[in-house]
């Protein structure tokens, strides 16, 4: 005889099973990543001589707990602590290749690429460790009839880079009259939409997250 | 035992799952839950940083510093638990598909972010003191040590949906044709033979198993803000002070974590008194709990694969 009542309850598992797991998969991953880490930002647009954006620099100043672990690696150099620094932070930017050095560049809305940094420098500036790069553009960007604008976030969101509160982008080189650039808080609601939305980054989900509680620098031409 | 309540009740389950999932992935919800987040996330860092801060200071104004450090630490460890983490999802699992009560809740809170706190005191010590190891290779172990918390977490699901099946299926009772008039199902007299488990089986008392399953695999991942402030303490040979704001910070984390094990319970017991309205024999209440326990275990171990499978084969991070 078939035992009816195992077979109901099986079939009750299933179902609730298969309905729970799928409402679960997808947005576990998001939640659980926040930041532990933080970045101070300064950055500047650099104009080159016919007036158009052909670098960003940028400032980064790490978190206290992280410049002190990165000071500790650092002070084991053979030659010092600053060739500790200088060695350890290059390391970090090589790792930072693979994710552009955190630096989403677009151009109307479509992401350009970078054509490497330059001139890096690292300081311990209080208990911080400070360190600056100019990111060069692919292509040399026209500021007064194209809409140039950059964000630099971590995109799994370990880390937290903002400017600090004061903070204004300025520009440095042969800048054209009229031109200021702003920096634009993340507004969640609008970049999940936006973002959703979007047929120019990736589907990548790890990417959004970060996206979505970054600021962007816009600049503006009169 | 009638058959068409059994399946509106599944029906409304899988309802109230699928609408569930609907509002999850919603805009609306996206929104809400970004900036809660967001507003979480600040306080935290306003607290982390200030601890940076506190414990520089330690060194020249021991006394102040200390209390300011101490109690900055719980408060740290209160927003910290508001945020996603410290075994929510598991304990608030757990107890909305088992049976539960206030106590159980509280008690299981408290020693899973106890046991955290512990976790990131004896990780870091013996990573310092007895292994030598930098503050960024400690981070490297504690990295480790988290996809063991989450094979652990795997596993305390698996157990669960296991050991109910093994009861589910040596309990299987034999199928009768007579009718039922109401009367009451756990009466063996009348009938000749149980129509299922007794009020007593239902009481379902928490095993000592299955209280250090859930209290470890949480445990076990410590919480990485307090992994942080105690890497900073050390280097600065501040360790007690370290130890006591991690120790703080485990208040803190047991405090938020018992609030929402609260809320749960209760939620539970609203739930369960508006089911009770409706006329059920034993052996349904039987069949639902069997289902919620075998549903909590899919979850805890659901969650604790995602958490696995993003660990084992998350890209190497620059700074991680």
């Amino acid at each position: 005889m078939v035992n009816f009542r195992l077979i109901s309850k099986i079939r009750g598992i299933i179902i609730s099973m298969s309905f729970l797991v799928s409402c679960l998969m997808a947005p576990v991953s998001p939640v659980t990543a926040h930041p532990h880490m933080w970045v101070d930002l300064n950055s500047q647009v650099v104009i080159g001589n016919d007036g158009k954006a052909i670098a960003v620099y940028q400032e980064w100043l790490f978190d206290d707990f992280f410049s002190t672990a990165l000071i500790e690696d650092a002070a084991k150099h053979s030659n010092g602590i600053q060739a500790g620094l200088t060695a350890e932070v290059n390391i970090i930017l090589e790792g930072l290749q693979a994710y552009n050095f955190f630096t989403l560049l677009t151009v109307n809305d479509e992401i350009v690429p970078a054509d490497g940094i330059s001139g890096v420098d690292v300081e311990i500036r209080g208990q911080r460790v400070w360190m600056s790069f100019t990111m060069q553009l692919a292509k040399p960007v026209d500021i007064k009839t194209q809409q140039f604008s950059y964000a630099v976030f971590d995109p799994t969101y370990y880390i937290e880079m903002f400017h600090l509160d004061d903070a204004v982008v300025s520009f440095s080189g042969n800048v054209p009259d009229g031109c200021s650039a702003i920096i634009r808080q993340p507004n969640p609601s609008s970049e999940a939409i936006a973002l959703s939305q979007s047929t120019t980054l990736d589907d990548d989900p790890n990417q959004m997250i970060g996206r979505l509680f970054a600021e962007t620098v816009l600049v503006k031409c009169q | 035992m009638p058959m068409r309540g059994r399946g509106t009740l599944i029906l409304f389950l899988g309802a109230v799952l699928v609408i569930g999932g609907a509002i999850w992935q919603s805009d609306f919800a996206n929104f809400s839950v970004s900036h809660y987040l967001n507003f979480i996330q600040s306080i935290q860092k306003g607290l982390h940083l200030q601890l940076a801060d506190l414990l520089r200071r330690v060194e020249t104004d021991s006394y102040g510093a200390s209390v300011a450090l101490i109690s900055f630490s719980f408060l740290y460890g209160v927003f910290h638990a508001a945020g996603p983490g410290h075994g929510k999802i598991i304990i608030s699992t757990y107890l909305l598909t088992h049976k539960s009560h206030l106590a159980r809740g509280i008690l299981l809170s408290f020693s899973s972010s106890l046991i955290q706190g512990l976790t990131a005191i004896v990780v870091v010590t013996a990573s310092v003191w007895f292994f030598d190891l930098s503050m960024r290779q400690t981070h490297g172990v504690i990295n480790d040590v988290e996809i063991i918390s989450f094979a652990l977490i795997m596993l305390v699901g698996f157990l669960i949906v296991a050991f109910r099946l093994f009861r589910l299926f040596t309990a299987a009772r034999p199928p009768h044709g007579h009718a039922h008039d109401g009367h009451d199902d756990s009466h063996s007299a009348e009938c000749g033979h149980a129509h299922g488990p007794s009020v007593s089986e239902l009481q379902d008392p928490l095993t000592l198993g299955s209280f250090i399953g859930i209290i470890a695999s949480i445990g076990i991942r410590p919480c990485s803000g307090a992994i942080i402030v105690l890497l900073l303490a050390y280097s600065l040979s501040l360790q007690m002070v370290g130890i006591f704001s991690v120790l703080a910070m485990s208040f803190g984390t047991a405090l938020t974590t018992s609030v929402l094990a609260t809320v749960t319970v209760y939620f539970k017991a609203i739930a369960e008194r508006l089911l009770a309205t409706r006329p059920h024999h034993t052996g349904s209440l039987a069949a639902i709990t069997d289902i919620a326990a075998i549903l909590g275990g899919c979850i805890i171990f659901a969650f604790g694969a995602s958490l696995f499978y993003a660990a084992l084969f998350a890209p190497v991070h620059p700074f991680r």
